[in-house]
């Protein structure tokens, strides 16, 4: 389009696309496939010593009860993310789209969570939980309040649920507030004139009509959710005992602390199959529905 | 009609107690940046009874702020400033060339932004801390920081420039221009408003990352906020009250960019949002 000439266009290519790809080819494919190498040898350490193992690091995963472990918790814990942060997101853009005076504002105020980075975040969480949380459970008598949530494993993830949910609940509702925003006025209003409810107009006008936002928060939440790294690290260091280490940081644990490369690396070539799976499962949907449309 | 105000009431009502609700860690943590550890673990709700500065004085000298926010700004502002340039051209070839070696790369570039940054991480420190030798340093930070997200860029100003008529480009033609001259001087001008929004949005993910530069930053003249956040949080974990102020100051330029910039980052995240 540019100039009909081949070699103009192949000139403007090399000038103006191949450093990008360069860049993007050695700071990710080329470490992509390097780790999947990687993964099949025996490299601990900082030297370069290492050895080819096959599939060891595979198989040895596949009987350890520790990842399979963390894989599971990872799973409730996006279970638990994907369900609050999406139900909360959807009512917040639902109540910041109607009439409300300063819904601006609003939205504005209620998004500041995730300008803060996951690791003050996680931080700022945990001394409440230690001490803000505590005092409240202790003196209004609630004792499943009053030692704290983070010594004990299971009110541990659920801590880790809350304060996810707690950002990204907020981010879900930008893309909702979006979604809502493009639903017609007329098709509301019409609803409305034939008698529906505000209950009717939003479970057969409005729902209906932000599909396709749900669909992207519902994949957004899990992807995040399989990959939470910071707010681990953060707010429960993965304890008590290893009791909420998810994956990610599982992950990172087993590279720089334990420093096994190759077992790490296996691992994070099964987290990249499961959340290229969602990934396709994603899209396949998204076009299954355009289709439909 | 009434009926309906007392309706906007409640709804102006609920919208209030939720967004304490967002805000109160935030305010929390600046309340009790004034006080004594004392005071904040006998009632994290109590008011600061004076303005204690003496918490800020003890952050500042002990997470080394200055230092790291120069580093976090060196990072940031780099990364961004290659991004705009790079991605730019990039997308514009994108947009306007056709040729199937350009989509096929292109497809394949926004497919990996779905990849898990564990899975390239291990490498990424092998490939390069370990073989090129770049030790401690900002520049591989930099660089993978430009490459994770490039693909993205790439993206979001391709939209953008899909809706910019060619005829523009076909006019400056005509008139003499070269191809690179078009570029330069008429089409990456009328970027700017997509450009901030990938800007604000890319500068929010590489000034919050902790991750990528823990890999290759690991002294105290090096490291960023959030690692010194990381470190001033893990050696000091009895003081609470400096480590409030540390926090409160470590995220004080963030907010302040949300502020200014909040209506380009809310748009970053629907524009982002589509991209699967």
């Amino acid at each position: 389009m540019i100039s009909t000439r081949r070699q103009d266009s192949w000139k403007i290519i090399l000038l103006f696309f191949v450093p990008a790809v360069l860049i993007w080819i050695t700071a990710m494919v080329i470490p992509f496939f390097y780790g999947i190498w990687i993964s099949f040898t025996k490299w601990d350490g900082i030297g370069s010593n290492y050895t080819l193992v096959g599939l060891a690091n595979y198989t040895k995963l596949f009987t350890n009860a520790k990842f399979w472990l963390s894989l599971e918790r990872t799973a409730w814990y996006t279970v638990g993310v994907v369900i609050l942060s999406n139900v909360v997101g959807l009512s917040l853009g639902l109540l910041l789209t109607s009439a409300l005076k300063g819904r601006n504002l609003f939205r504005t105020a209620i998004f500041i969570p995730n300008v803060i980075g996951g690791v003050a975040m996680g931080y700022i969480w945990k001394y409440i939980f230690a001490y803000g949380v505590t005092l409240v459970g202790s003196s209004l008598g609630v004792q499943w309040l009053a030692t704290s949530m983070l010594s004990d494993p299971t009110k541990a993830m659920i801590a880790m649920i809350l304060v996810s949910s707690w950002q990204l609940s907020a981010y879900l509702m930008i893309i909702y507030v979006a979604g809502f925003t493009n639903v017609p006025g007329e098709l509301v209003e019409a609803a409305r004139v034939d008698g529906a409810g505000a209950l009717s107009v939003f479970r057969n006008v409005r729902l209906p009509m932000i599909r396709s936002s749900i669909t992207i928060c519902l994949f957004l939440a899990i992807v995040r959710s399989f990959m939470v790294f910071e707010v681990n690290m953060s707010l429960t260091d993965g304890g008590p005992y290893n009791s909420t280490e998810l994956i990610a940081f599982r992950i990172y644990n087993t590279a720089f602390v334990s420093l096994k490369f190759g077992n790490a690396q296996a691992q994070a070539v099964v987290l990249f199959i499961i959340v290229a799976l969602i990934s396709v499962l994603q899209a396949y949907l998204t076009q299954k529905r355009e289709v439909q449309l | 009609m009434k009926q309906k105000r007392a309706a906007g009431r409640i709804m102006l009502a609920i919208a209030l107690v939720l967004t304490v609700f967002y805000l109160f860690p935030l305010i929390l943590m600046l309340i009790n940046s004034f006080k004594t550890t004392g005071q904040f673990t006998s009632n994290p709700f109590s008011l600061p009874t004076s303005l204690r500065l003496s918490n800020y004085e003890q952050a500042l000298v002990q997470m080394h702020f200055f230092t790291a926010l120069r580093n976090s700004l060196v990072l940031t502002v780099s990364v961004c400033a290659i991004i705009s340039v790079l991605g730019a051209m990039a997308a514009y070839v994108v947009s306007r060339v056709k040729s199937r070696f350009v989509s096929v790369l292109y497809y394949l570039m926004i497919a990996s932004m779905c990849a898990p940054f564990q899975a390239y991480m291990i490498p990424l420190v092998k490939l390069y801390a370990s073989t090129l030798g770049f030790n401690n340093s900002l520049l591989p930070v930099i660089y993978i920081g430009v490459g994770l997200n490039v693909a993205f860029s790439i993206f979001l100003i391709r939209g953008f420039l899909n809706s910019i008529p060619v005829e523009i480009d076909q006019a400056a033609l005509i008139d003499g221009c070269t191809s690179t001259q078009l570029f330069f001087r008429i089409i990456l001008p009328m970027l700017t408003p997509i450009q901030v929004t990938l800007l604000v949005f890319v500068a929010m993910g590489i000034w919050n990352d902790y991750l990528l530069s823990s890999l290759f930053l690991n002294t105290q003249e090096m490291r960023t906020l959030p690692m010194m956040i990381r470190v001033f949080c893990a050696q000091y974990s009895n003081d609470y009250s400096p480590m409030m102020a540390g926090l409160v100051m470590s995220i004080t330029p963030m907010l302040l960019f949300y502020l200014v910039c909040q209506k380009q980052i809310l748009e970053g995240v629907v524009q982002g949002s589509v991209k699967g």
